[in-house]
């Protein structure tokens, strides 16, 4: 078979795509022009002995077989039947694969060249393994870009405008246990934690209403797998318009260990200062009961005594009477001297000749001292104290008796009471909850409470066998024992000391002691008091406290983060880590007390301010800050600064990381990519692009020389097919040329683009009218895809409707963009719609998801409305 | 028979050009008096020749198509301007228009449609 025998000329010498015509009963190739031979690699007669399967790979030759075999029965096939532009593997010469881009139609012969009827099927060729290197290589280096993300500790996430996630890197799974793939598609509020759901609603709408590289600091805790909570802090970038990401940018880091951190110390502080406050509590009530128990003590000692005395005959006669007896019994003297003293007995006394027995023992021992019930003149009793003593003259004769009594029923009430008041101060003692000690001045244990046994651990009698120096720790002892001396010398009243018991059982107690001295009237030392309290808990607390600002210290001294703590009122420096000093190349002892806004790059003012902020939030985080080296040079850094109490000051912590490499390994990696884009544009362009127009216009010539019918649509056919392929190739083109138009005002392209076709036509009015609220802002993606859709509908118009005036419009319905371009043409008809255009238009809404109405009838025009639901963020 | 329109085309893509020019050359009404491949080619015919109408490409070896606008219409102010070219973004059809294009079509466009551009930009 000839070419000609097929209508294509020479053109089948000079085009650039293989062509092939087989056989379809055969599978033998029958037409084989030269730009097959360079992309194959077999010459004319070669190819015209084989079967075209050999270009099939082996692995694709079963589906080749029943494809041409439902082809040769019935002259269709899918492939065949749409012309569509297959993109496949296929055989050199010598085996080697390569691949192509091939469309399949049938074609039959002008002239009989056979008996029988057969089938033919035609394939233009082209060879785009190059091509797909290129794409290779393009998506190579997004997989770089990817590789970089992934490993990154950050989470990098990317959602749509209502937080849908679209995409999170995998770095969430070490961090939140989800598989990246089990988060795309939910919702981030599925995560949030209900507290802070309204918090990371406010911070989500606060990113929307800043489009572009705003960041806008995040906070929140988010439920892990596990159903625990980790607490998360980062940036969002509003990146909704960009044509890479088309979203919500969320930069996330762990930072639960670090708040958790903070918690703890928080509450150590606050437990403890409670616990402080609530021993220091006990101890004044304890203090104060027994004050108040021995002043009384002190006071009841301390009453006055009086005393009665007279003389009897050896017979019991009364012969004198004091002052004191008259006041004590109620005699006066002229009265009671002459009577018998027994008198004075009780009834019951004196029946058991108690008196008698009393002046018998006087004399016989020369003393006889007892305490008795008196009676006195009026009757009443009283409870007396006293003594009798025989009165001899000179030759050792009995004379009489002298008697001594004094009044003590008051005394003897105050000891009922003084027993009863220590008993009562014995159980306070015993129930305090400090321990309470007398000791001897050497040491030993005289009383203690119950709460002492139970802080050594030494039941009573062991205690009281032992000293206070036996059971304290001997690193403690010499201090303790200085303070006794002192307490002795009466160089000092009291003294206060934390020290160490050692316990019965070997173990170790704390315990905060206060010792004072007692001293007799005389002002001898008689014996120490001690109050002892357990403060082990306290200890406990103190030392895990410090413990864990040892571990915190650890972690900022060797953190990769330069961190540094200032002074938040006066703006000065407090302390530094190595880190820092070594990213800003002072020493420790340069930064401390150097002023804030020494080693920042930004205006003092900023500086402050940011303080400011970040005292009444408590947390900040700045994506790009400039520090001031030592040199004069500029670090790029990132900042995360929070407020903490510290001591009575307000003080900033801030950590600071060196972000010169990321940003330049970031922009290193955006130049390569754009690099490659734009060089991909150029190479589909220039080339690829060049050859379809050509081969458009060619098989378009071609059709215009054709007479037979049959052969005209067949060509148009190939027209369409190579014209659908162009389109296609031009979108890339246009969506790889990355800078194009998304960032370009809405309004400012729709209005350029009405100027551009009045000038293209001169003869049609063309208006423009822009509604209130059309926002004045660049829609991105949105706004491309629209004022295409408007040029599309525009160029109908002008083209095809001969219309006279067309009226375009922009305006806003609710939070909806409707843009309208009519016309007065000649309209359509639906048996007329013209396929192209409107389903070209059709897709481009559809992309930004719009509604496009296409109203039209003959003779009234067309009007295209299209509307687009904008998000919050690109309302005007 | 009218006068025929004269034609001059600028296309460096060679295969393209040959095309075209059977396509012109067939037509009885348009005569295709020179063709071009580049900025400097087209600026020496455009001294030399007289034409109607100019079918330009806009992506040339040595330039931008749409430069040699104001060179055709200092020779020849009334010389209708048809940009023929498969890149049609916003931006170049932008600037072809600010600089004095007629028409733009793409080199895609159905043949006759491209034929008809031709001759009424050529007769008017």
């Amino acid at each position: 078979m000839r070419p000609r025998d097929l209508g294509i000329g020479h053109l089948f010498e000079r085009v650039r795509d293989a062509i092939i015509v087989a056989d379809a009963h055969t599978g033998r190739i029958v037409l084989w022009n030269p730009a097959a031979t360079e992309i194959f690699g077999y010459s004319v007669s070669e190819a015209l002995e084989m079967d075209v399967e050999e270009l099939v790979p082996e692995r694709l030759r079963e589906r080749h077989r029943v494809g041409l075999a439902r082809y040769r029965e019935t002259g269709h096939g899918p492939y065949v039947d749409s012309r569509e532009l297959l993109d496949l593997p296929a055989l050199r010469k010598g085996g080697g694969e390569i691949r192509i881009e091939m469309s399949l139609s049938t074609i039959e012969p002008v002239r009989d060249v056979g008996d029988e009827e057969r089938r033919y099927a035609l394939a233009v060729v082209r060879d785009i393994t190059e091509r797909k290197t290129t794409e290779g290589a393009l998506r190579e280096s997004e997989e770089r870009f990817h590789a970089l993300v992934q490993n990154s500790l950050d989470i990098v996430m990317v959602t749509g405008a209502q937080g849908t996630i679209r995409y999170v890197s995998p770095s969430v799974e070490r961090v939140l246990g989800y598989r990246s793939e089990e988060m795309v598609g939910t919702s981030t509020a599925e995560y949030v934690h209900p507290e802070d759901l309204e918090r990371a609603l406010g911070e989500l709408a606060e990113a929307a209403s800043k489009p572009g590289v705003h960041p806008v600091a995040v906070e929140t805790r988010v439920r892990h797998k596990d159903g625990s909570w980790r607490h998360l802090e980062g940036i969002a970038n509003n990146l909704l318009d960009d044509p890479v990401m088309g979203g919500m940018v969320f930069n996330h880091r762990d930072v639960t260990e670090r708040k958790r951190g903070e918690e703890e110390i928080r509450r150590l502080n606050e437990e403890l200062e409670n616990r402080v406050k609530e021993r220091t509590a006990r101890l004044e009530t304890a203090l104060a009961d027994l004050r108040s128990s021995e002043e009384r003590y002190r006071l009841l000692v301390e009453s006055a005594e009086d005393y009665a005395i007279f003389m009897v005959d050896p017979g019991g006669r009364v012969l004198d009477w004091n002052a004191g007896a008259e006041r004590i019994f109620g005699y006066k003297e002229k009265d009671i001297v002459g009577e018998q003293a027994s008198i004075l007995f009780t009834p019951e006394d004196i029946r058991s000749g108690a008196p008698e027995r009393e002046l018998e023992k006087a004399r016989e021992e020369g003393r006889a001292a007892d305490e008795r019930w008196h009676l006195r003149k009026d009757g009443s009793r009283f409870w007396a104290s006293g003594f009798v003593r025989p009165v001899r003259d000179g030759a050792g004769n009995l004379r009489g008796f002298a008697k001594v009594a004094r009044d003590i029923t008051e005394r003897r009430r105050t000891e009922d009471e003084l027993i009863a008041s220590e008993e009562r101060f014995r159980a306070t003692f015993d129930q305090a909850a400090v321990g309470v000690a007398h000791l001897g001045l050497d040491g030993r244990w005289l009383r203690v409470n119950n709460r002492l046994f139970e802080i050594t651990g030494y039941p009573r009698e062991e205690l009281l066998q032992k000293t206070f120096q036996d059971i304290t720790h001997s690193d403690d002892l010499g201090a303790d024992l200085e303070q006794a001396r002192q307490l002795l010398a009466g160089e000092i009243e009291t003294y206060s000391m934390e020290k160490r018991y050692i316990k019965k059982d070997g173990s170790t107690v704390w315990i905060n002691l206060t010792g004072s001295l007692v001293r007799e009237p005389s002002g001898e030392p008689a014996y120490f008091i001690a109050v002892i309290e357990d403060i082990s808990e306290r200890k406990k607390a103190e030392e895990a406290l410090s413990q864990s600002e040892s571990r915190y210290r650890a972690v900022v001294e060797q953190s990769a983060d330069g961190i540094y703590l200032v002074d938040a009122s006066a703006g000065r420096i407090l302390e530094t880590n190595p880190a820092l000093r070594d990213m800003l190349g002072y020493g420790a002892e340069e930064l401390r007390g150097m002023e804030l806004h020494g080693i920042v790059a930004h205006d003092p003012e900023d500086v402050y301010a940011n303080v400011e902020r970040t005292l009444r939030e408590g947390w900040r985080f700045i994506r790009e800050r400039g520090y001031r080296h030592k040199d004069g040079s500029v670090v790029e850094v990132e900042v995360a600064a929070s407020a903490i109490d510290y001591g009575d000051k307000q003080v900033i912590c801030a950590a600071i990381r060196d972000i010169t490499e990321r940003k330049r390994a970031e922009e290193a990696l955006r130049e390569i990519r754009d690099a490659e884009r734009r060089r991909i544009a150029r190479d589909l362009h220039d080339g690829v692009l060049q050859d379809l127009s050509y081969t458009s216009a060619a098989i378009g010539l071609l059709m215009l020389q054709a007479e037979e019918a049959g052969l005209k649509e067949q060509l148009q056919a190939a027209i369409d097919a190579v014209r659908r392929g162009a389109e296609g190739l031009r979108e890339v083109v246009n969506d790889l040329r990355i800078e194009d138009e998304d960032g370009r005002p809405f309004t400012e392209m729709v209005e350029s683009l009405v100027r551009r076709n009045r000038t293209m036509a001169k003869h049609v009015e063309i208006s423009l009218e822009v509604g209130e609220r059309v926002p004045a802002t660049p829609l991105g993606e949105t706004g491309t895809q629209a004022s295409r859709l408007m040029q599309e509908a525009l160029t109908n118009a002008r083209r095809h409707a001969s219309a006279k005036r067309i009226s375009v419009s922009l305006g806003m319905n609710g939070p909806d963009l409707i843009a309208a371009v009519a016309d007065d043409g000649v309209g359509f008809g639906p048996e007329t719609l013209p396929g192209v255009g409107l389903s070209s238009m059709r897709e481009r809404a559809a992309v930004i998801g719009g509604d496009l109405e296409i109203e039209s009838e003959k003779e009234w025009g067309t009007r295209v409305r299209l509307r687009i639901p904008l998000s919050e963020g690109l309302q005007g | 028979m009218t006068k025929r329109i004269r034609a001059m085309l600028v296309e460096d893509h060679s295969d393209f050009r040959a095309l075209m020019e059977v396509l012109l050359n067939g037509q009885s009404d348009i005569e295709l008096v020179a063709q071009a491949g580049s900025l400097a080619e087209a600026r020496d015919h455009a001294a030399m020749f007289e034409f109607d109408v100019v079918i330009l490409d806009l992506g040339l070896p040595d330039g931008h198509g749409e430069d040699l606008i104001a060179d055709f219409r200092r020779s020849n102010p009334d010389v209708g301007v048809l940009i023929l070219s498969a890149s049609l973004d916003p931006a170049s059809i932008e600037k072809a228009t600010r600089l004095g294009a007629d028409e733009i079509l793409d080199k895609l466009a159905p043949l006759d449609e491209v034929l008809s551009t031709v001759r009424r930009l050529g007769s008017a």
